[in-house]
């Protein structure tokens, strides 16, 4: 029997380099046979982009993990949470923002800042984890001010 | 065998998947133009609301707080759809995707030490992925899968198989003949009045006897049921033959001007997605009708047809022709509540036949093209009409509310979900 291998037709978002070289007539590029295919950020932060969400953070009680107000998260719904994972979980009809952190037979949603308080899922809870974030997306150039403020003072 | 995937009450359960408190409690999605209910949630249909309930029947209801309702936010199911069948393709490749909410997988061409599980383990992936309860149903075609599916969602894995004599006849004993796909509400009484109440009766017929009675196609559903495979499956659906937009006034117009932009609008609309398909169209009908509810002298209702000198898809041109078909038939003095317009005669763009009276030269015709190709590329980046024809004004005064519309949370940055970490 012959053995046949299976592509799968690549998707839309990959992204071709533009050569900006000039080429002559005549002569290929002889960097032309070691043509990739550019990096693209989606296949980093996620494995199955149909199961992959983003959402925007309003507070700060995850602050110890390095997530601030109005940072991007990338939700993997496909991702089953281990313990410590930042998770996205439905609770009283909303979404908020923990650690999942599981002790025993005890599981506590965490939050990542001493002015929080842990909850503790008991029976009777309506609570259901909607997706992991395995990554989130900081914007440095929106916080250059504080850093400016920062700055400031050190050089003071 | 083939597998039917069909999603509960998905456009209530997408909603549900980003606005969690809309869980649990009675709720329901309007047409587009919010007109009527399109979409039940279980709760809802409790309460005795059926899908085609109209808007101001339910206004009581919505009011009191009893039933949380949503205008259809089509970019958020179709994106959810792709997401979806992306799924379904891991699990099964050979895939028809029948609608929005309608998948049939071929399996045939594999082998599945248990293709019960596989359909219980895709069922699980779905929900947990995306958030979206489906119904799974497995069976020798695709009538009969249609079948299997319905029972589904009366099993506890939300997966039922027909796949032995035994399970076919139980399932075709517990499905009423109208039910059965195939079988349209004139041949079902026809059925009945034969004494004919489930698919299994229906199967006990002779098949001549089925032929005389209905067509070919009762015939074919008929051996489709006896577990023969007759209806392929279609991978490239057939482009559309027409293409409709229509919609309500938010309340009446009485004036010309405005209706003439809210038609092209509709117009701009539609030649987007005949461009989409690559049609062009060679017949346009355009109708305007006051409400049926007035009395009746206030009651009119009209519409005009025109044929192209050449079948087009350009905007400019189909605007031009669908405002004078509009002036033909406007009578001032009414209420009007509606007005819309049908593009027929489609057919694939490079099959135009040039008018011999053709003015539109080839040169100008295909720079209208590039610019048209454009204006859709523009479009698509920065939002829907922002190049626009100068007739769609940009008031939209004409324009129902669609306050209850949900936010794009799938597809635009600034409208994802909002996590509280707090």
């Amino acid at each position: 029997m012959k053995e046949i291998t299976l592509y799968q037709k690549g998707s839309a978002t990959i992204l071709i380099p533009l050569f900006t070289e000039r080429i002559h007539a005549g002569f290929e590029s002889p960097a032309a046979d070691y043509e990739e295919a550019s990096i693209d950020l989606n296949d980093y932060v996620s494995k199955y982009p149909e199961a992959t969400f983003f959402a925007r953070v309003e507070g700060d009680c995850m602050i110890g993990s390095g997530i601030l107000p109005d940072d991007l998260l990338v939700v993997d719904r496909s991702l089953v949470q281990q313990n410590g994972d930042v998770v996205v979980g439905e609770y009283n009809g909303e979404f908020i923002l923990r650690s999942y952190y599981k002790k025993g037979s005890r599981v506590f949603l965490m939050p990542d800042n001493k002015m929080y308080k842990p909850i503790e899922l008991t029976d009777g809870m309506v609570f259901n984890i909607w997706g992991v974030v395995p990554h989130t997306i900081y914007n440095q150039r929106r916080r250059n001010g504080g850093r400016v403020n920062r700055f400031e003072q050190l050089l003071r | 065998m083939v597998v039917l995937i069909d999603s509960n009450n998905f456009y209530v359960s997408v909603e549900r998947a980003f606005q969690p408190y809309l869980k649990n409690v009675a709720g329901c999605v309007m047409s587009n133009g919010d007109g009527c209910a399109i979409a039940l949630s279980n709760e809802a249909k409790q309460l005795g609301i059926k899908r085609g309930t109209p808007f101001f029947e339910l206004r009581d209801m919505l009011n009191q707080g009893k039933v949380w309702w949503r205008s259809s936010n089509y970019t958020l199911y179709q994106d959810m759809m792709r997401r979806i069948t992306k799924i379904i393709k891991r699990s099964f490749p050979d895939q028809e995707i029948y609608s929005i909410d309608e998948c049939f997988c071929d399996v045939s061409g594999h082998r599945y030490e248990n293709l019960e599980d596989k359909g219980v383990e895709l069922r699980a992936r779905i929900l947990k992925w995306v958030g979206v309860p489906v119904g799974i149903g497995i069976a020798p075609n695709r009538t009969l899968a249609k079948i299997a599916n319905k029972l589904s969602k009366n099993t506890e894995t939300g997966v039922f198989m027909m796949d032995t004599p035994a399970k076919i006849e139980e399932g075709l004993k517990a499905t009423e003949i109208d039910d059965v796909w195939g079988i349209g509400p004139r041949y079902a009484i026809k059925l009945i009045q034969e004494g004919v109440y489930t698919a299994w009766d229906f199967i006990q017929l002779p098949e001549d006897y089925v032929l005389k009675l209905m067509t070919i196609q009762g015939r074919r559903t008929y051996r489709e049921l006896k577990g023969e495979k007759c209806m392929p499956m279609e991978y490239d659906r057939p482009d559309k033959q027409a293409i409709a937009t229509a919609r309500s006034f938010r309340g009446f117009e009485r004036e010309l001007p405005p209706m003439e932009e809210a038609l092209a609008n509709y117009v701009a609309n539609a030649a987007l997605k005949l461009r989409s398909q690559r049609s062009v169209c060679a017949k346009i009908f355009v109708y305007a009708h006051t409400s049926r509810f007035a009395v009746i002298t206030d009651r009119y209702s009209a519409g005009q047809e025109i044929k192209l000198e050449v079948a087009t898809n350009d905007t400019a041109l189909l605007i031009k022709e669908a405002v004078r078909a509009l002036r033909m038939i406007f009578v001032k003095g009414y209420r009007y509540q509606k007005v819309g317009i049908e593009l027929k005669e489609l057919k694939p763009e490079n099959q135009v036949q040039s008018s011999l009276f053709d003015r539109v030269d080839a040169g100008k015709n295909e720079k209208m093209q590039k610019a048209l190709r454009a204006i859709d590329g523009m479009n698509a980046v920065y939002g829907k009409d922002t190049v626009r024809y100068a007739v769609m004004g940009y008031e939209k005064k004409w324009f129902m509310k669609q306050e209850y519309l949900s936010r794009k949370f799938t597809t635009r940055l600034e409208d994802i979900i909002v996590v509280k970490a707090v």
